[in-house]
């Protein structure tokens, strides 16, 4: 079912940004043309300024008291990570939230939209506990989120729905790589369009190696420098939580000039103060050097990205497009890696830094909801697979959600083995495997043998949970599965 | 990279179409709960052919006196 308007939120480690669908050509709600950094300001006074003007600021208040600056916080959901905000601890989905406001009340002041529900994009391997502070952190600001979706799955949505003159059906048996290395996660994802049906094929990731990561690496590499330079030792100048924001928010500029330039300044005045003499910190920074601070990065995420191909089965020749996106994919190693490997196929997108939000605003316009991209069933004893959910099963609540009965065929060891297997094109992949404790008594015969109850749900996060009990026993175990590949159907969408 | 390995599952649905049976058990373990099953004259018609090598797997081989599933030369449990 389409709706008037489509809302999507890309919420970026770095920037965020929100999409709108109207019907037409999918735009992004921006702040001066540029997406809106994920920088929170609380300030002294208990003002709190968020996005560009957080970001203009950090220099030159991060080191005065009260004042705190809180960036890339999308890494720190899930984590109980907390921020000393005024002398009281602020949780990482509060400072999200200050975010999500920030998006919604620009998007009323500026674009006159009321945005209350719609699509958030989340990285592929984002887990369940952060999924959860990302929809409190949602919700806390007043935005309902229909469904997550993985960023760059979206990109492929927006890719595949609404580039000039296209139509789904253009794409049809294509395959489709997106290479999306931003500011905290590098998410590769291999999608294929089929009958219709956008799938999500493979997908991988890289830690939080992105561009918050690269930023330390200069960092660490100017200190060194400046160290040597000076003469002074690490306990004298060390790096304190005061100059480190102002130190990285330099070290980021620098970063971001040297995708252009070969060679950037990285200035930090008044960095250290020692002995009563305050050290300025002017260095001249090379592609070289940075590009070899970041070669084994480079390297595992190139890795990476074969590794995807291969689970695919597939071969490079086998990639019809790709999409680079996040501003680490901007990076002139990272550029020419990709170009060596797939050549002119990959496609220049001229919304790069919103096509994310953009897919994700069409998904909500268009009313589509994740499918089950593979078959999720179980493999039983002797081998057999014994399929619980079909691929493009609809991924929600009450849907995706089974209890069957098993027993047990050997409690030797005293635990039932669930094996929970996905099938897709006729191959049995990712086995995940949940003990569940039983009796190590013998049965006095088969008849005997050990009951055990599973309850597999998915829940609104696209979070599957597992829970198996044996019938002797008091207490069950349990597990969840944040690593599922979803598929988008348009047959029956308005495009 | 991809592996022929699977992880083995020890569980078998348990409804009316399946129901337990001692088919679904591995060998070795039917031999500690229906002994009569082993005589080899009957143990075919008992055991699949599956069970039986699970059976035999972990008996001691009479010429080596080691658990060799038949790695020593002979078949473990021939005479």
């Amino acid at each position: 079912m389409t709706k008037q308007v489509g809302f999507g939120i890309d919420f970026g480690t770095t920037n965020s940004v929100i999409g709108v669908c109207e019907g037409g050509p999918t735009r992004a709600l921006l702040d001066d043309d540029k997406p809106n950094p994920s920088v929170v300001w609380f300030r002294a006074d208990g003002d709190v300024i968020i996005g560009r003007k957080a970001k203009e600021n950090l220099n030159k208040y991060s080191e005065q008291p009260g004042n705190t600056f809180v960036s890339s916080v999308k890494v720190h959901l899930g984590n109980e990570r907390s921020f000393r905000v005024a002398g009281q601890p602020k949780k990482a989905s509060e400072v999200a939230a200050e975010v999500f406001g920030f998006l919604l009340r620009q998007a009323r002041d500026r674009h006159s939209l009321t945005v209350q529900e719609g699509v958030v994009t989340i990285p592929v391997d984002f887990h369940g506990q952060a999924r959860h502070e990302l929809r409190s952190a949602a919700e806390q600001a007043g935005f309902y989120v229909k469904t997550f979706i993985h960023e760059p799955f979206a990109a492929v949505v927006a890719y595949c729905l609404r580039q000039q003159g296209q139509q789904i059906g253009d794409l049809e048996g294509r395959n489709i790589l997106v290479f999306d290395w931003g500011g905290g996660t590098l998410d590769i994802t291999l999608a294929a369009v089929r009958a219709g049906r956008m799938i999500q094929v493979a997908k991988a990731d890289l830690g939080h190696r992105a561009g918050d990561y690269f930023d330390d690496k200069i960092l660490r590499l100017s200190h060194h420098r400046f160290l040597e330079s000076s003469s002074l030792s690490i306990e004298e100048a060390p790096i304190t939580a005061s100059i480190k924001d102002r130190y990285l928010g330099r070290c980021e500029a620098t970063k971001m000039i040297l995708s252009d330039e070969v060679s950037a300044d990285l200035d930090v005045a008044n960095a250290f103060r020692v002995n009563g003499h305050v050290y300025d910190i002017s260095q001249r920074v090379s592609r070289d050097d940075f590009e070899s601070q970041i070669g084994i990065d480079v390297r595992d995420a190139m890795a990476k990205v074969d590794a995807v191909i291969e689970e695919a089965r597939l071969s490079p020749r086998d990639v019809d497009l790709v999409l680079l996106i996040g501003g680490s994919s901007r990076i002139p190693i990272v550029k020419r890696e990709m170009q060596d490997r797939f050549g002119s196929r990959i496609t220049h997108i001229k919304n790069a830094d919103t096509i994310i939000a953009e897919g994700a605003a069409l998904v909500d316009y268009l009313g589509m909801h994740p499918v089950l991209a593979r078959g999720l069933g179980v493999r039983l004893a002797g081998g057999a697979y014994y399929e619980l959910f079909p691929a493009g099963t609809m991924a929600k609540l009450g849907v995706c959600e089974k209890t069957i009965n098993f027993f047990c065929t050997d409690n030797r060891d005293g635990e039932a083995k669930l094996v929970l297997v996905e099938k897709y094109e006729g191959r049995e992949i990712n086995d995940r495997v949940l003990g569940i404790p039983v009796s190590r008594s013998l049965p006095r015969k088969y008849n005997d043998s050990e009951r055990v109850s599973v309850t597999l749900s998915l829940d609104e996060d696209l979070i599957l949970h597992a829970f198996g009990k044996g019938a002797t026993q008091e207490k069950g175990a349990s597990a969840e599965y944040h690593d599922l590949l979803f598929a988008l159907d348009t047959n029956g969408v308005r495009q | 990279m991809n592996s022929q390995m699977q992880i083995v599952s020890n569980l078998m649905l348990d409804d009316e179409e399946h129901k337990p049976h001692y088919k679904w058990i591995p060998g070795d373990l039917v031999a500690e709960i229906y002994k009569a099953f082993l005589d080899p004259q009957d143990m075919h018609r008992h055991l699949t052919p599956q069970q039986q090598r699970e059976y035999l797997q972990y008996l001691p081989c009479l010429l080596c006196g080691r658990a060799c599933a038949g790695t020593c030369g002979k078949s473990p449990g021939s005479s």
